[in-house]
């Protein structure tokens, strides 16, 4: 039955949509953003919000839960009814935070029930003012002459650990210096006090296209379509750095899978509207389009992958 | 007029205390780091150990003056301080109307005479006022009521 | 000429009917919110920020920045009323504000620190307009290394704001520092002092710290107190409200002074109003002649912060919007404001969309006049409220307070928080410490350890190189100069006034 509905999700997604309205949402649906008022996660979350309610019939209420690294939001997901009226919106942040909070209060594969892939965009790698090379292969280079400063938006976040990777993948006498946020990361490197900042395109393409900073790679085995210019790091011959960032939804752990499938088809509607698929080819990035099951591989994968990185750079508690 | 400031002695060594205790759990909880990479533990402990320095000051300067003695009010501490405890408690389970209106009546009863009828209309007056100014004006995602069993 | 174009293009559009009634609305939210205590900007601005779907950028810009200066004028009123900030940033107002109200001259301070904000607010917005571009690229030049040293002159300069012995102001500087260490360490990850809370791991929150010393604190020790009835009904009149010839002479240099710090720090990612205000008084109680009035109703010392302050308000939009970032979470939302609608802004902002820039800097100016016009008249209305007996007002501040820290993160935590802070004030104040230099530690304590670890790994552990950065190397030199300086007056203030005891009664 699952993999029926995956097949026809491109296509029949409406049909399937009618077919779920049946049952659910059967009142306001709250969507927990564990992020504060304004932010990307939130102004997402918000647009996303406006497209469902006329898709649902029913209110959106958006419930700001910031702090933590996002887990207090998202701890408090864990806490609700898994009859999908109280959902999450999370970006990767959700599997980078458990590789280094001991104190976490739930179980990051039990107690939360992945859903939705909603937007999806490589990692890419920009220079700062000190950095001479316009490319990923200079870049390599050029690290190997002087030591690099690669800046981070803090300890454990996604910029850290794919900064890690680079370091780690490339073997580069380079070191992490940690900023309080992708702003300051991002002044610094604009300032020439740190040298690079690895993020999303969403957060870093904008500077890009001022001239501030220069895109070095998409962090990818392959270029990416809505980038073709920018060198991909597995072309420089850099493998195992291709993780791709990401804004996703989540229910409480144990939802019914059949439930699941059903939200997923609806967000994929709000997902093909034409105000937001606007706002994705602002931010270069694309809707995703697999299954609760597929996307839950992937979450499982990146839980793992920051978990073994955070032990062997011996971060966290 | 006391012969000494006890009020300057027991501060400073509360401070001096808290100071230590501090540095102490730093030392022995985090890790102190390099020089160059330094780790959690070295600037709290640091600072504990120089809070305790001024604590043991403030202790000794107290020593040397007179003083006079001070009262703390229980009561008012008690009263104020369950009133902003049952609206913590409460602002989750049962929304912010009936949150509001215990935090209001508790806060009024700390201060003597306590006049249960004023009270009570005060408790009510501000539950109408802050639901006319956050939930209808600002629309604030609180509820108004709600009841989790 | 070109400005000249661009401030008309402005004028346009920030007089369209619809935009100067965004403007009205959000600056008159900001007074009405400010001065509530408990709830501050970014509460305020996190409400409202919904709308800004439903609006056009420009007038949700207006609109939220309105509500952002505009909460900064009114928070001055309950710090001096009440000796509760309604504001963060107007923590310091508190220190000389309520001794003027205690004295009967609770008018004169509202009045001079409406206008103190307007002077500030329009230096503020002469600054943005004029040199935006080229302060947003020296804003980049400041490195860890800068801001650290930067921080740790502002730390000695202002550790003395306090009238209480070196020991005690020390003492509570350092628990400042040592409170804002609780949280997740900026540098490893590591949580640190939290066991085992998740409502830790972000540490306290400014506005929570603030709410309790000051709010909760004043009310523990004021409940149930004999009050002084010093406020009598002669002192709503206009009459008592006009500032003396006196109080406006020594107001001049001040408000300058203030606005010029206000406009530095303010424009500086990282740091802001509340740094801002810290400094100016800090800088007014140094170079005054007569420091000992400071702490005990100085006009001075409640000029300089709300002049620093709001003009910190105005040039904090200029790394917003010159550069793209948000130099604190209130900016980090105005940003937000814009992105909804698909406009980035950055270096390109000012070219590609001049009506919004341009729109939004003569709002400014709009909305501070409104401000002044709303606010003048309201300071008798606001007098008044010290008639309102206080057991109607005390639970009233404390309800206030508590939806206020509630409201930020919608975690109850953050109001026990509150609670926590408001015994630590009621015990600072049984013990006779200061409240303010523990707050001033709070606030730049974090700022110091964070770039100071970070310069170093920077410097690879070098300090050497930290001190040939131009900017470090000048301002660590300013510091021990003026530690120097420190020492060397108090030992002769010391002898002068031994001097003067035995020349005058023989102690």
């Amino acid at each position: 039955m699952k993999t029926i509905i995956a097949a026809a999700l491109g296509t029949t997604m409406s049909m399937t949509a009618a077919w779920a309205q049946a049952d659910f949402p059967t009142g306001p649906v709250t969507i927990i953003v564990p992020y504060g008022t304004g932010g990307s996660t939130d102004t997402t979350a918000r647009a996303i919000g406006i497209e469902l309610e006329q898709i649902w019939g029913q209110p959106v209420v958006i419930q700001n839960q910031p702090g933590a690294g996002s887990m207090i939001g998202t701890t408090a997901l864990t806490m609700a009814d898994a009859d999908g009226h109280t959902l999450l919106i999370n970006t990767a942040a959700i599997t980078t935070a458990p590789a280094i909070q001991a104190e976490l209060q739930f179980d990051p594969i039990e107690d939360i029930t992945p859903i939705s892939l909603l937007i999806t965009s490589p990692y890419v790698l920009v220079g700062g003012a000190n950095v001479q090379s316009t490319d990923f292969s200079g870049f390599l280079e050029e690290a190997q002459t002087r030591m690099m400063f690669l800046g981070t938006a803090g300890p454990g976040s996604s910029s850290h650990f794919m900064s890690e990777l680079v370091i780690r993948a490339a073997n580069l006498p380079a070191e992490v210096v940690h900023f309080s946020g992708g702003g300051e990361a991002q002044t610094n490197m604009m300032g020439g006090h740190s040298d690079t900042y690895i993020s999303t395109t969403a957060s870093v393409m904008p500077y890009v296209n001022d001239g501030r900073v220069k895109a070095l790679a998409v962090l990818a085995p392959e270029r990416f379509a809505l980038l073709p210019d920018i060198q991909s790091s597995g072309e420089a011959g850099i493998e195992g750095v291709d993780i791709e960032g990401w804004v996703a939804l989540f229910g409480p752990g144990g939802m019914d899978p059949a439930l699941a499938d059903q939200i997923n088809a609806d967000f994929a509607q709000a997902m093909a509207t034409a105000s937001m698929q606007q706002m994705l080819v602002d931010n270069y990035a694309v809707a995703g389009d697999l299954t609760p099951a597929e996307f839950a591989a992937i979450y499982s994968r990146d839980l793992q992958t920051w978990d073994e990185l955070a032990d062997a750079i011996g971060l966290g508690n | 007029m006391l012969d000494r400031d006890y009020r300057d002695i027991v501060a400073g060594v509360a401070l001096a205390l808290a100071g230590g205790a501090a540095a102490l759990y730093a030392v022995s909880n985090y890790a102190l780091g390099t020089f160059t990479r330094m780790g959690p533990g070295m600037v709290p402990a640091w600072l504990g150990g120089a809070l305790a320095v001024f604590g043991v000051i403030i202790a000794l300067q107290g020593m040397a003056q007179r003083g006079e003695p001070v009262t703390i009010r229980t009561r008012v501490l008690l009263m104020l301080g369950a009133s902003i405890v049952c609206f913590a408690l409460m602002i989750d389970r049962f929304g912010m109307v009936p949150a509001v209106f215990i935090a209001a009546l508790l806060a009024s009863c700390a201060e003597a005479p306590i006049r249960p009828l004023r009270s009570l209309i005060l408790a009510g007056v501000l539950s109408a006022v802050t639901w006319a100014i956050f939930i209808a004006g600002l629309r604030l995602t609180i509820p108004s009521f709600d009841w989790p069993y | 000429m070109e400005l000249l174009g661009n401030l008309a293009l402005g004028l346009n559009t920030a007089l369209s009917p619809s935009n100067l009634l965004y403007c009205f609305l959000g600056v008159f939210l900001g007074t009405f919110v400010g001065v509530i205590p408990g709830i501050g900007p970014l509460a305020a601005i996190s409400m409202l920020f919904p709308i800004t779907f439903y609006l056009d950028p420009t007038a949700a810009l207006i609109m939220l920045a309105g509500i952002y200066y505009g909460t900064t004028y009114g928070g001055s009123t309950a710090s001096i009323l009440l000796n509760i900030p309604g504001a963060t940033s107007s923590a310091v107002t508190c220190l000389d504000g309520y001794p003027m109200a205690q004295q009967g001259r609770a008018g004169v301070a509202l009045m001079m620190t409406t206008v103190a904000s307007f002077a500030g607010g329009s230096f503020g917005i002469i600054i943005l307009s004029l040199f935006s571009p080229i302060i947003a690229e020296y804003a980049l030049s400041f490195g860890p290394a800068d801001y650290f040293a930067l921080m740790l002159l502002g730390l000695v300069a202002a550790s003395t704001i306090a009238n209480a012995s070196p020991a005690k102001g020390l003492a509570m500087v350092v628990l400042g520092m040592l409170v804002a260490s609780v949280g997740t360490d900026s540098q490893s990850g590591v949580a640190r002092f939290t066991f085992g809370s998740m409502s830790l791991l972000d540490g306290f929150g400014i506005s929570a710290m603030a709410m309790g010393l000051f709010g909760i604190g004043e009310i523990l020790s004021s409940v149930g107190n004999a009050r002084s009835t010093a406020i009598d009904k002669s002192s709503a009149k206009w009459r008592n409200m006009v500032p003396t010839r006196d109080d406006v002479r020594r107001s001049w240099m001040p408000g300058l002074r203030g606005s010029a710090i206000g406009s530095f720090f303010g424009a500086l990612p990282g740091t802001g109003p509340s740094i801002a205000a810290f400094m100016a008084y800090a800088v007014e109680k140094r170079v005054s002649d007569t420091p000992e009035r400071f702490g005990k109703g100085a006009i001075e010392g409640i000029v300089a912060p709300e002049t620093a302050n709001n003009a910190a308000d105005q040039t904090a939009f200029i790394p917003t919007l010159t550069l793209g970032i948000p130099g604190s979470a209130t900016m980090a939302l105005m940003l937000g404001a814009l992105m909804v609608h698909g406009i980035q802004p950055g270096p390109t902002l000012i070219v590609q969309q001049p009506a919004l820039f341009w729109g939004l800097v003569m709002s400014f100016w709009i909305g501070n006049i409104i401000l002044l016009v709303l606010n003048l008249p309201l300071i008798g209305l606001w007098v008044r409220m010290l008639l309102v007996p206080y057991q109607y007002l005390y639970p009233a501040i404390l309800v206030f307070v508590c939806i206020g820290a509630y409201s930020v993160r919608a975690n109850p935590a953050d109001v026990l928080m509150v609670l926590g802070f408001g015994v630590l004030g009621y015990g600072l104040r049984i013990a006779g410490l200061p409240a303010a230099p523990l707050l001033l530690g709070f606030v730049l304590g974090p700022l110091i350890e964070t770039q100071f670890r970070r310069s170093m790994v920077l410097a690879q552990g070098d300090f050497t190189t930290i001190m040939a950065r131009p900017i470090a190397g000048t301002v660590l030199a300013l510091t021990a100069l003026l530690l120097v300086w420190s020492v060397v007056s108090a030992i002769r203030r010391r002898r002068r006034l031994a001097q003067a005891a035995q020349g005058g009664l023989g102690g």
